[in-house]
């Protein structure tokens, strides 16, 4: 695995594209990598942009970025891998689900935070999806407040709003029946 | 800090997690200043007009909370305003998956419609909720559109509904050709999420051997699950005895129940069996109706039981019969002494 932090420098001669972080730090990354990110697949798309261009990416940090970057190589990968051979699809797809199962294992709290804005910013469509997965494992049956906590929300529901809210939200719920 | 919501609500359409857009040509497009044809200077939008980062878009919340029970989304729904406001299409979602039910059913006052039970159904999963999306299939399974109950199946199972997960499974393998091994790798995901019957399932498949060539762990899971799968063995022989009059038997099915191993946890069927094995002169069962007597409030009742239970050799019975004789009169004293010394046990197997 490429090292976390570093600037990983692609291996193989071919189009590459750079991508800032907030901090200014820049990341070259294979062209195909670069546009499993869909923001910045878009940034390209239009008017025909140069891809010497550097992508500025202001709302990313450069930890979430490496990370990113990461798990898009790896996926592109595994892609590459699987094509008509029903065997080899599985065995991709099996290690892609081990990828993001690792990816989700080590993250704190923070890092998943940082990483689900990270990947809505940049519109990564499943890697978005796992990590919702994953962050609504972590504050499944848990409290209110618990909740708030995680995520450093205020309640800022008035006294009076609470309990109107809770009221419409139990009426909703009367009746339905356990599963 | 101030929570806000990005972007603000007064964007009117329903926001999508693109933060670019080529329709409204929201990013800005600085260009140089000399009127040469230099390119111009590229921006994507960035948020520096003191909008919360750490807010999430309300799609990403009702991506979170997209598998979630009605108690987890009740909570969620109560975190905060902006919270509240995303989880309102998968609220709006139980509310069909509640019509759907009682449709289906044919309780809260309506009479059954499948039909109308599927539309409500169909509207929940539309607005998000796996639930509805998992008994949508049901419906669509039962009246035959097996492709249909799949696809609903697959979509719940990949939203990481355990429910879906395992429907999906077992359609793999009663499908034709049976895919076993697709089906255990679902029935692993719902099995390591706790539902029950994709355990059960997962142990039936791995002792039938259907699965031999598996990339999971197969010795954990197999250590896992033969417990699972013994204690169902288990509870289902005891059940049968305890039925026929066995007093061991009943005993150790109140266990199971109280545990929930290999029964489906039920205080008051535990209780039912413990007195039943109680009465019948089981003297651990004695002991442990006692207790719960007493924890109750009984204490005449509970503290016959306590006598009983010493009389047959329970030694730690005999210290809470004695703190509760201690509470009573002697006259009621001398009445647990005469119930105790006139009992005789119900009849049973053995």
């Amino acid at each position: 695995m490429a090292n976390n932090g570093e600037n990983p420098s692609p291996d193989v001669g071919g189009k590459t594209v750079k991508l800032k972080a907030d901090d200014g730090e820049i990341f070259e990354v294979e062209e195909a990598v670069a546009m499993e990110l869909q923001t910045v697949k878009s940034f390209f798309d239009d008017d025909g942009v140069s891809y010497d261009t550097v992508v500025p990416l202001l709302n990313v940090s450069s930890t979430a970025l490496a990370k990113v970057i990461q798990y898009c190589r790896r996926a592109v990968e595994l892609r590459a891998k699987s094509g008509d051979d029903e065997g080899a699809n599985e065995k991709a797809r099996e290690e892609r689900e081990g990828l993001e199962a690792e990816l989700v294992r080590e993250e704190s709290d923070e890092g998943i935070k940082e990483l689900i804005l990270a990947a809505n910013y940049l519109n990564i469509k499943d890697m978005l999806s796992f990590l919702c997965r994953a962050v609504g494992d972590r504050i499944k049956n848990k409290s209110v407040e618990y909740v708030r906590r995680f995520f450093v929300l205020e309640n800022d529901f008035s006294p009076e709003e609470e309990e109107r809210t809770r009221n419409e939200v139990a009426w909703a719920f009367e009746g339905v029946d356990a599963d | 800090m101030k929570q806000r919501t990005w972007p603000g609500r007064s964007d009117g359409s329903r926001f999508s997690s693109l933060p670019l857009s080529k329709a409204n040509g929201s990013k800005q497009h600085l260009k140089a200043p000399t009127g040469k044809a230099s390119p111009p200077i590229r921006q994507i939008r960035y948020c520096s007009d003191g909008h919360d980062l750490s807010a999430l878009p309300y799609d990403v919340v009702a991506k979170i909370a997209g598998s979630f029970s009605l108690r987890n989304l009740r909570a969620a729904s109560l975190v905060c305003k902006s919270w509240c406001e995303a989880l309102r299409p998968l609220r709006e979602a139980m509310l069909f998956l509640r019509w759907g039910k009682r449709f289906k059913h044919g309780h809260g006052g309506v009479r059954p419609n499948l039909d109308k039970a599927l539309d409500s159904f169909l509207k929940g999963a539309a607005r998000g909720s796996t639930l509805a999306m998992v008994d949508a299939g049901l419906i669509y399974w039962e009246l035959g559109h097996k492709d249909k109950a799949i696809a609903l199946y697959h979509r719940a199972a990949s939203l990481g509904d355990p429910a879906g997960q395992c429907n999906l499974a077992i359609s793999y393998l009663q499908g034709e050709p049976s895919n076993p091994k697709e089906a255990v790798k679902w029935l692993y995901k719902a099995s390591m999420a706790g539902h029950f019957r994709a355990q059960y399932q997962l142990a039936l498949c791995l002792h039938q051997g259907r699965v031999v060539d598996c990339n999971i762990q197969e010795a954990y899971i197999r250590e896992l699950l033969c417990d699972q799968f013994a204690f169902l063995e288990q509870a289902r022989w005891y059940l049968k005895a305890a039925e026929s009059g066995y007093l061991r038997a009943m005993y150790n099915v109140s266990l199971c129940y109280s545990f929930g191993e290999g029964l489906v946890h039920s205080h008051r069927q535990a209780r039912k069996w413990m007195k039943r094995a109680a009465d019948r002169g089981h003297s651990k069962a004695q002991f442990e109706h006692g207790l719960a007597l007493f924890s109750e409030g009984e204490m005449m009742k509970a503290v016959v039981y306590l006598e009983l239970a010493t009389r047959a050799g329970e030694r730690a019975a005999a210290h809470v019969k004695n703190v509760i004789l201690q509470q009573l009169s002697s006259t009621s004293r001398d009445r647990v002494m005469h119930l105790a010394d006139n009992w005789r046990a119900l009849p049973s197997s053995c």
